[in-house]
């Protein structure tokens, strides 16, 4: 076997990205193309393989030929190509193995595609088997003589094969820049004198852009030198579009999820209709986008708020806000997107008075989409608009892209909403429980003061019994007014301290003592009653010990005792209140101290959840921690914490 | 001793009227700022006592008012208001205390008698 000059002379076939061997008249494998190669990879090279073997081997789809058929074909010595049909799976002959004599010992066998075009003779007597590839197939020496030019590239490059032939390639003109890489294809192929060099390439056609997939190879001639390139261009135009499509796809799924992450992090009516103005006039592709968007002021006036995208906001100003004129009717009050295709042609627009057409200083704008933004609940919230001023510049897609946007959006503009009108009941409710607060204190000052003057001229000791009583349920009612104005306070104003040096076990006791006119269930006991000294808010630290404390009787009715411990070092005070009464589930801590909040239960206690509340903010503004250690069914401790001054 | 209440609710300042009188001083109630600065044009009082949210003024201003002029300068005052956020700025003027609404009576009279023990100093 001179396999080494067998090789060289069928080198071309290198090119040709589909499967192309050389057989000899045994149908021993003399060359095998590098798809071949590549198709398989097994392969042992060094055994003489049979086209039987390898069809046996390797072609599934090749078993059903008839081998007696290709071997007499190779007995006898016949010019013309031998035309083997390939069954497939469907049994439909859509594949030939065509066998030709290629010079006075070989054959060169490969797979056509496509039965329906005919096979002409021709074909394989020029030596250009890549004639009616579907890919392009050009080579050329060093020197720039043309050596091959198939079918393909005369379509491709618009010259025909005849005519080019033979001559230099450095005449011809080409859309693309044909030779710019060839000195570095030369200069990578030389390293690796086996592989291909593909990269891709855009070439121009009829003013349409295609992609090529530009694969080229160097020639060697027999005493393997090189002496020209082989290039195969073949048309991905439709994968590079498609992955042009999928990228952009991927890049506007990377907007829509910026769009939700800033919508569901902010719920301010004004930041969520940038956001989606930004994201849907960048979407769409659109040159200006706005949301017009319909709202009701704090008097119930119905009023409109907008944001730009693309423009200026002078832009906009200057034209006043859009009317309801014919144009924007049906924007205004459509329930329908709709598109324009060119404003300027539209039976709305254009011939309208005075302007007969754009008004002056108007945005340019051809191209037009308008998108209402729906509630699920069918309100009309507002719509999207978006401007281009090239005519044509929306689809159907659009449409549908910006509705499933508008849509979502109208979700989050709605629970935007229902914050805002929380947020207002809110403001309300507490300037309503400041006001209630004052107006309570005017009648328990005269309620407290004839009562204790009543007392003071009482003589009779049962009726001052009875007076005692009234006063404790007057004090308790005072309390629970502090704690209401406190609430409203707390939310429109700071608290405010007023601290001066006390004793922290004297505040306790005094404590202690006017929970006792309140309760008589439970012992408190006071575990330190030596002198702590503390610089803090007394009557706010009173307030704080006293709702912890009264909370310890309240949440252990089934038990007797209460402790209280108290210490102060050289920076903190600490006080603890321990109950061994219900407790809390764990499940519930996290929400003790907010506002009005109060563990479900089945016992009926009073109060409206705000002692815990008050505690924590008043601790808190004296820098101070407060916490709970609580088991169910055992008991809680709290326990707080404040600097010493 | 005469004092002046300033106080727009009649039943507390009936309250105060009362609390002054079984201390022993003479007083005089008025319902609102006009009225009351009439009076305190042609009479000095000993003492004065005011609720600062009233229908035409504010009680804790009048008393800066107060404070400002010779004639009233050395006059105490006793501040007597549901608003906890007026104590601070009460206790800023010279001579001036303050009570907190609803007031225990001793504690009403124990800073009574702190503020007209000041003035006679």
């Amino acid at each position: 076997m001179q396999s080494t000059s067998i090789s060289e002379k069928y080198l071309l076939f290198n090119t040709c990205p589909f499967l192309v061997i050389v057989i000899n008249q045994k149908g021993e494998i003399v060359f095998e193309n590098d798809f071949c190669k590549k198709l398989f990879v097994s392969l042992n090279v060094s055994n003489i393989q049979t086209l039987e073997s390898k069809i046996k081997n390797h072609f599934v789809s090749l078993r059903a030929v008839d081998i007696s058929k290709i071997q007499a074909y190779l007995a006898n010595q016949i010019l013309d190509p031998i035309k083997i049909p390939l069954k497939t799976l469907t049994n439909e002959s859509k594949r030939l193995l065509i066998i030709n004599k290629i010079d006075s010992e070989h054959f060169v066998c490969f797979v056509k595609e496509d039965v329906n075009e005919s096979l002409d003779n021709e074909f394989f007597v020029d030596r250009d088997i890549v004639k009616d590839a579907t890919e392009a197939i050009i080579a050329y020496t060093f020197d720039g003589k043309i050596i091959a030019w198939n079918n393909t590239a005369q379509k491709l490059f618009g010259y025909q094969k005849e005519l080019v032939l033979g001559t230099n390639i450095k005449n011809l003109s080409f859309s693309f820049s044909m030779f710019e890489t060839d000195r570095e294809i030369i200069q990578a192929l030389k390293t690796l004198p086996e592989n291909n060099v593909v990269y891709n390439k855009k070439i121009i056609i009829n003013e349409k852009t295609h992609y090529f997939a530009k694969s080229a190879k160097l020639l060697f001639d027999v005493e393997n030198k090189m002496y020209g390139i082989a290039k195969t261009f073949t048309n991905i135009t439709t994968d590079v579009t498609g992955q042009e499509l999928l990228k952009k796809h991927v890049e506007n799924l990377e907007y829509l999820n910026s769009l939700w992450e800033n919508i569901s992090q902010n719920l301010d009516i004004q930041s969520i209709l940038q956001v989606v103005t930004d994201v849907t006039t960048k979407f769409s592709g659109a040159a200006y986008g706005a949301f017009f968007y319909n709202s009701l002021t704090a008097d119930g006036e119905a009023m409109r708020l907008f944001t730009l995208s693309g423009a200026e906001r002078e832009d906009f100003i200057k034209l006043g806000m859009p009317r309801n004129t014919q144009i924007f009717q049906k924007t205004f009050n459509g329930r329908e997107a709709f598109i324009l295709e060119d404003v300027l042609k539209s039976p709305d627009f254009g011939k309208n008075y005075p302007h007969n057409g754009l008004p002056k200083g108007h945005l340019a704008v051809r191209s037009y989409m308008s998108v209402p933004v729906i509630t699920m609940s069918g309100e009309n919230l507002g719509s999207l608009l978006f401007g281009h001023p090239e005519p044509g510049k929306f689809s159907e897609g659009h449409i549908q892209m910006m509705q499933s946007i508008a849509s979502q959006s109208a979700i989050a503009l709605e629970n935007s909403r229902l914050l805002e009108s929380i947020k207002n009941l809110s403001d309300k409710k507490d300037v309503f429980i400041t006001m209630a607060g004052h107006e309570l204190k005017s009648p328990l000052t005269i309620i407290k003061g004839f009562i204790q003057i009543l007392q003071e001229i009482n003589l009779d000791e049962d009726l001052n019994i009875y007076i005692i009583k009234v006063l404790e349920q007057v004090d308790r009612l005072s309390l629970l007014v502090d704690d209401l104005l406190d609430i409203g306070r707390i939310e429109v104003v700071d608290i405010i301290l007023d601290k001066s040096d006390f004793c922290l076990s004297e505040l306790i006791n005094e404590t202690i003592e006017s929970l006792s006119y309140v309760q008589s269930s439970h012992n408190i006991v006071y575990k330190n009653p030596k002198k702590l000294i503390i610089n803090a808010d007394r009557r706010r630290i009173q307030q704080v010990i006293y709702n912890l404390a009264f909370n310890a009787v309240k949440y252990s009715p089934d038990h007797d005792e209460i402790m209280i411990e108290a210490n102060v070092d050289n920076t903190e005070a600490y006080v603890k209140i321990i109950d061994f009464g219900f407790g809390i589930a764990e499940k519930h801590l996290p929400n003790i101290f907010d506002r009005f909040y109060r563990v479900p239960s089945d016992k009926n206690i009073s109060g409206i959840g705000i002692g815990l509340y008050l505690c924590n903010k008043i601790i808190k503004k004296h820098s101070g921690s407060i916490n709970v250690n609580s088991v169910l069914g055992q008991g809680s401790e709290f326990i707080f914490k404040i600097p010493k001054n | 001793m005469k004092i002046y209440i300033l106080e727009d609710n009649i039943a507390i300042a009936q309250l105060v009227t009362l609390l002054l009188k079984r201390r022993g001083h003479d007083s005089e109630a008025f319902y609102n700022v006009k009225t009351f600065l009439k009076a305190t044009n042609v009479f000095t009082p000993d003492l004065f006592i005011l609720d600062v949210m009233l229908p035409d003024g504010n009680g804790l201003e009048i008393a800066r008012e107060l404070k400002k002029t010779d004639v009233f300068e050395n006059v105490p005052i006793l501040i007597m208001s549901a608003n906890i956020d007026c104590a601070e700025e009460s206790k800023k003027l010279n001579m001036v205390d303050y009570i907190a609404k609803p007031f225990d009576i001793n504690d009403f009279n124990k800073r009574l008698e702190k503020l007209i023990t000041l003035s006679r100093i």
